[in-house]
């Protein structure tokens, strides 16, 4: 069986860079990753093209994570991606910006808030992958996955709520 | 059927059932008969809704543009080639050298900002410095940040790589005092200052940070500070500073780092006080106002949101951005007022 990864790259290329964003947080190194992934990927022909994506690039983020462990600072301040300059306007709203940075932070604190299981299940439903798909790709039973993902928008929720009340009490 | 466990109903919602499945059957059949279920239901589906917005919210623009299919199968076919040894290091160079020529506008601007009009530096004021010394540490790959050079500065062949363009950007530079000469002599001087940091700025060893750190960062005097945060976006730092404004709203300023647009060193050259008097303690205020009346420019924020006016003040190395719920009017008099 071939695999058209043509279709496969155009319908999945979104879902993968933004999973392994919200894995590196660097909108770069998603990229590089994104491609890193679909290169490993096109001499293969695996039944299930798209959650064989996730799995590489479930792989690739935790190599890099294990990289950024050794170079582990805490994050004191926000920081934004630098962004394509080309898909950037030339003078964008620098108080925008910043408040997107600020929403990126949060988002990514709150996700630190997760169990790492919780948080790979999440990250995989919100990429697009059916119950099913999550099932296969992370083992676990696929009863249990309503009750992990119940469990993990719950926790991000309260987690994000927090940060925005500790915020406004500042 | 006892009460739907809170993962089935994510499950249900989800569509991790076929319709014609028996568990999502009487799931829907409890539901029919159960308000508290369908409250939990309503619930489940809040909580849903709000985690999806809270991932969404969490992404730069234009992340999932992908590159065409073409260039992945010509980095594949790169890859039959032996790769080269270092990767990582061939990868660098670019946003190292982009880092370094914004260094670079960075240290003239602030350097200008200095000698235009010297802020007044009072007590409280918030200083580069102090927002430094809170700041996170970069990590070496985002090398984006101004001092990108600095951090980078092992990786000795990358940083040599970067080096030509901030060169470009001294040169442009000095282009630009060439074009200022139409002015007279003494008031193109600050293109030369005595002190000031060196205009071939080395990126790796950013030389301006020195006295770029103690400039005050660009506030309203005597409006008291509430926050202020500092981000790096599109590789240049954006500092924000919020003010409370008498009536208790708050008013907004970004300080973006901008490369200098040749026209605007070219102003400054007439704004500026000679060399000579760079520790003159007050600036004039004929030139604040004219950099004003030259600058402004007024926009309404985005519809459908809060009304706030917004006010863009260019300025040599920077821009200034100021947002507060008042009229326009009153924020433009209030952009002047900073220094």
């Amino acid at each position: 069986m071939s695999v058209d990864w043509a279709a496969v790259y155009r319908s999945t290329y979104g879902d993968l860079v933004r999973f392994l964003y919200r894995k590196v947080w660097d909108a770069d190194r998603a990229r590089d990753l994104a491609q890193e992934t679909f290169l490993r990927a096109l001499d293969h022909a695996p039944e299930s093209p798209r959650g064989w994506l996730f799995t590489i690039a479930a792989n690739l983020a935790r190599d890099e994570a294990r990289g950024e462990l050794r170079r582990k600072r805490h994050l004191t301040l926000l920081r934004a991606e630098a962004e394509a300059e080309a898909a950037s306007p030339p003078n964008p709203d620098p108080l925008r910006e910043i408040e997107r940075a600020e929403r990126i932070a949060a988002a990514r604190r709150a996700l630190d808030e997760l169990g790492e299981r919780d948080r790979e299940i999440l990250l995989l439903w919100h990429a697009g992958l059916s119950y099913r798909e999550i099932a296969a790709e992370t083992g676990l039973a696929l009863g249990a996955i309503g009750t992990t993902l119940a469990r993990a928008r719950r926790r991000l929720a309260e987690a994000h709520d927090a940060l925005e009340k500790k915020h406004a009490a500042r | 059927m006892p009460h739907v466990d809170e993962g089935l109903l994510h499950a249900y919602l989800d569509g991790a059932f076929h319709p014609e499945d028996d568990d999502a059957r009487a799931i829907a059949h409890h539901l029919g008969h159960c308000a508290d279920c369908r409250a939990r239901l309503e619930e489940a589906r809040r909580l849903r809704d709000r985690a999806a917005a809270i991932l969404a919210a969490a992404e730069p623009p234009g992340l999932d543009e992908a590159p065409p299919f073409d260039e992945l199968l010509a980095r594949r076919a790169a890859r039959t080639a032996p790769p080269p040894p270092h990767r990582r290091a061939a990868r660098l160079p670019i946003p190292l050298a982009w880092a370094a020529s914004i260094a670079f506008a960075i240290g003239a601007g602030w350097w200008a900002h200095e000698l235009a009009g010297p802020a007044a530096q009072q007590a409280g004021s918030a200083t580069l410095a102090e927002l430094d010394a809170t700041r996170a540490a970069p990590a070496p790959e985002q090398a984006r940040a101004p001092d990108a050079g600095q951090k980078a500065a092992p990786d000795a062949s990358a940083a040599r790589e970067a080096e030509p363009r901030p060169r470009v950007a001294a040169e442009r530079a000095l282009e630009a005092t060439a074009a200022a000469r139409v002015a007279p002599p003494t008031e193109v001087a600050p293109a030369e200052p005595a002190p000031a940091p060196p205009i071939h700025a080395e990126p790796t060893a950013p030389a301006d940070d020195a006295s770029r750190i103690r400039q005050p960062v660009p506030h309203v005097p005597g409006l008291p500070i509430v926050e202020t945060a500092v981000a790096t976006i599109d590789g240049a730092r954006v500092i924000r500073i919020r003010q409370r404004l008498e009536g208790g709203d708050t008013l907004e300023i970004a300080v973006k780092e901008e490369e200098i647009a040749l026209e605007e060193i070219v102003v400054a050259g007439f704004d500026a006080p000679p060399a000579g008097d760079r520790a003159a303690p007050a600036p004039s205020p004929a030139p604040a106002a004219a950099r004003a009346a030259r600058a402004l420019k007024t926009t309404d924020d985005h519809a459908g949101e809060r009304r706030d006016a917004v006010v863009e003040v260019p300025r040599l190395g920077y821009r200034l951005t100021l947002r507060a719920p008042i009229p326009a009017d009153s924020l433009r008099a209030l952009a002047r007022r900073i220094p």
